[in-house]
């Protein structure tokens, strides 16, 4: 008799427990927050969600009815402007797909440490969120509706982290793990620049951070020699302008990048070897007609490849040393790994002996194919 | 050697150990790890294993020459009537405050991770229920379920491992300063805290089928912690860097969060993680609460081991629920940590005590 409502207790405690009541969030009860834009507006900040409306995730569906709402919130902080989103949509904010963080222009020029926190420390917030920097207002991005994909956010991040592969002008994989690596050894950062463009999203350039503010652009161009300095370029077109009799403009599909890049520390004196080796294609030339293929004329075109990748890496390079002073090219990483008794004793002072390191070149180019035609 | 087919297979012992040492220590390894010993991480876990390894023998080659008692009893045996009962007491407040503070530090853990509304009070009584339930079988229950759970358990952290090479960055090695002999030596107590969990060697001896061959599989079943342990964190800082791994609460969690299909195939993968995890939690706290109920019965000198795990219960859900914060569980952790140690270097001291003496028991037929 006991032993039966002992049973019946025990299997009714067990009913309590086992379905989880306490966290049981419906779906459709979720917001799901794809993307993620933070503003300045005064004093305070604008925060832009940009929320996930699941009638249009699941099935194919006909019409094309919007499938994203955009809402902005002005508050002090990310916490607070996510407990004040309850007031506005009728659902509860989860983190754990979000795909992009978007840093306004203004607001990047302010500084973005207060905000990092936040993103470091949310559980749901996972380091592999895309972030980049919006050149004008991160709002506008989010509010783009593409036609491809049912959000900005996931255009933008799969650009970022998929579309760089192949073209070097992305700057590739800022994500929360990339700002977190940084913050922690208070390193300077690129971002990728995302604008507005004819009413589409386009990604393209990098924006350069000093203390975590935003002191400067670099322009598509650039962020392919900052990626050659990096050294994680793997392929990429490249063009050159040449005289007319020698083919006028020539386009290389360069399919196999090798780029490394080695401090050398002599007698205080910091020198960065950067070796890169490319392997690549001809794919159009400018003026076939006059063009007689010879190998004269492949070494000519090699080393006009050369001196070209040469002069913009020299740019960037300066233009990162001497007018913004910005490691964004993670070259104090490199020395720590390298030389760590060096590093612990001059690491307070990079900033002074940045500007006095020295990038040494070393490009070889090979062109292998011409494509089904000849020349 | 008991009747055929009665008592402890071999690999149920080997799996009792390495279940119940890979436990909820496994989530926050690399933060502890690269806290103390920084660059000299990976090593450094490597040598705590293997000093792990080599205690676990010690302790199994005195179970060995008592095959047929518990701790207890032999403790008595070598120590004298008072000073034994003394150790086998501070023995009972070891397991009983090592099961609070796991089950403290696991229901913590999940309610961060997983369970937000969840009341702690829930998590724990659930978790304590079902191990009072499983523990009421006796010691053929736990060890069979250890048997079933290991290779789930050593299936999803080499899940994490394998598919965190994708993220693996060598360069984040790239300062290997071997620490100094001195540092090295000071974070290895440290380390040894994460891997205990062998002293089930006290009481799982007199019930094994063939006591013969303990060490070999003792050995086996402490490696297979040593060796996921060291990939763990050799990934971890191969994943992170040593700077951001001394940062994160839960460097495994954050492991598999970044691991990540191609096409958004599956997505979170940390939640699977975490579940099976939920398991791993488990049987540690189910063979701790055996272990301890099993040794508070023998110290009394009582028969039925069932009374004492009802009233344990209670004993354990309260010492749960004393630290108030992550900090204080630490604390505690730490605290647990090195009482195991000290008792585990007693016991090598009592292996040198029965060499001197001579005393051993009677070799089974």
């Amino acid at each position: 008799m006991y032993k039966r409502i002992l049973l019946i207790c025990l299997i009714s405690f067990c009913m309590l427990i086992i379905p989880g009541c306490w966290d049981r969030i419906e779906i459709e009860r979720n917001a799901f927050i794809l993307g993620l834009g933070i503003d300045l507006s005064d004093d305070q900040l604008l925060i832009t969600y940009q929320i996930a409306l699941l009638d249009a995730f699941k099935g194919e569906g006909g019409e094309q009815s919007k499938s994203t709402q955009q809402i902005s919130i002005v508050a002090d902080s990310l916490s607070e402007a996510t407990k004040d989103l309850l007031s506005f949509f009728g659902n509860m904010p989860n983190f754990s797909h979000c795909k992009l963080i978007v840093f306004g222009e203004k607001y990047a020029k302010k500084g973005i440490s207060d905000s990092l926190d936040f993103l470091f420390r949310e559980t749901d917030m996972r380091r592999v969120t895309s972030v980049c920097v919006a050149d004008g207002e991160a709002k506008e991005i989010l509010n783009i509706e593409p036609k491809t994909a049912p959000s900005s956010a996931i255009v933008i991040d799969q650009i970022i982290t998929q579309n760089s592969l192949s073209n070097s002008d992305i700057f590739p994989f800022q994500d929360i793990g990339y700002i977190h690596h940084n913050f922690v050894r208070g390193s300077d950062i690129g971002l990728a620049k995302v604008s507005v463009d004819k009413g589409i999203v386009k990604v393209s350039g990098a924006g350069l951070f000093k203390d975590y503010k935003l002191i400067g652009w670099y322009t598509d161009h650039e962020v392919t020699g900052l990626r050659f300095i990096l050294g994680e370029l793997k392929e990429g077109y490249h063009s050159v302008h040449l005289p007319w009799d020698e083919g006028d403009r020539i386009t290389m599909n360069a399919y196999n990048i090798n780029a490394s890049t080695i401090p050398k520390i002599t007698d205080g004196n910091i020198v960065v070897k950067s070796r890169i080796l490319i392997e690549g294609d001809i794919t159009e030339i400018g003026n076939p007609v006059l063009v007689n293929t010879s190998e004269r004329l492949i070494k000519y075109w090699q080393k006009a490849i050369e001196d070209d990748i040469r002069s913009t890496i020299n740019s960037v390079y300066k233009k990162g040393r001497d007018i913004y002073g910005v490691d964004a090219f993670e070259f104090d990483q490199k020395i720590e790994s390298y030389y760590p008794e060096f590093w612990k004793k001059n690491k307070d002072n990079w900033d002074e002996l940045f500007k006095t390191v020295e990038l040494d070149l070393e490009i070889d180019v090979k062109l292998r194919r011409l494509g089904i035609i000849e020349p | 050697m008991l009747k055929k087919n009665e008592g402890l297979t071999n690999f149920q012992c080997s799996a009792l150990l390495a279940s119940t040492i890979i436990g909820v220590v496994v989530i926050s390894l690399p933060k502890t790890a690269a806290v103390s010993a920084q660059e000299g991480a990976v090593i450094s876990t490597l040598v705590a294993g293997l000093l792990t390894i080599i205690i676990a023998t010690c302790i199994a080659a005195l179970g060995k020459r008592f095959h047929n008692k518990t701790i207890i009893e032999y403790s008595t045996l070598l120590l004298g009537k008072s000073l034994g009962m003394l150790f086998g007491a501070i023995i009972i407040f070891y397991y009983i405050l090592v099961a609070s503070i796991i089950l403290r530090g696991f229901s913590d853990s999940l309610k961060n991770l997983l369970l937000e509304h969840t009341p702690l009070e829930i998590i724990m009584i659930s978790m304590l229920l079902t191990a009072t339930y499983l523990t009421l079988n006796g010691i053929s229950g736990i060890a069979k379920i250890s048997e079933i759970f290991l290779p789930i358990i050593v299936g999803s952290l080499l899940l994490v491992i394998g598919l965190s090479m994708n993220n693996f960055d060598f360069v984040n090695f790239r300062p290997v300063l071997m620490p100094s002999i001195s540092s090295a030596i000071k974070c290895i107590p440290d380390l040894v805290i994460g891997f205990q969990g062998y002293e089930i060697l006290f009481i799982m001896i007199p019930f094994m089928h063939d006591y013969r061959k303990v060490i070999p599989y003792t050995v086996v079943g402490v490696a297979i912690p040593v060796i996921l342990y060291t990939l763990l964190v050799g990934m971890s800082i191969g994943v992170f860097g040593v700077h951001i791994t001394q940062q994160l609460n839960y460097p495994t969690i954050t492991l598999a969060e970044t691991i990540t299909f191609p096409g958004a195939f599956m997505e979170r993968f940390d939640i699977l993680f975490v579940i099976l995890w939920i398991i791993a939690a488990f049987t540690t706290i189910a063979n701790l609460y055996y272990m301890a109920s099993l040794t508070s019965i023998r110290l009394l000198g009582l028969r039925h081991y069932k009374v004492s795990i009802y009233l344990l219960s209670p004993v354990i859900y309260i010492a749960a629920i004393l630290p108030q914060n992550t900090l204080e569980i630490r604390k505690v952790t730490m605290l647990a940590g090195y009482i195991g140690i000290a008792i585990s270097f007693i016991t090598i001291g009592l292996l040198f005590l029965s060499w001197i003496s001579g005393k051993r028991e009677k070799e089974n037929v």
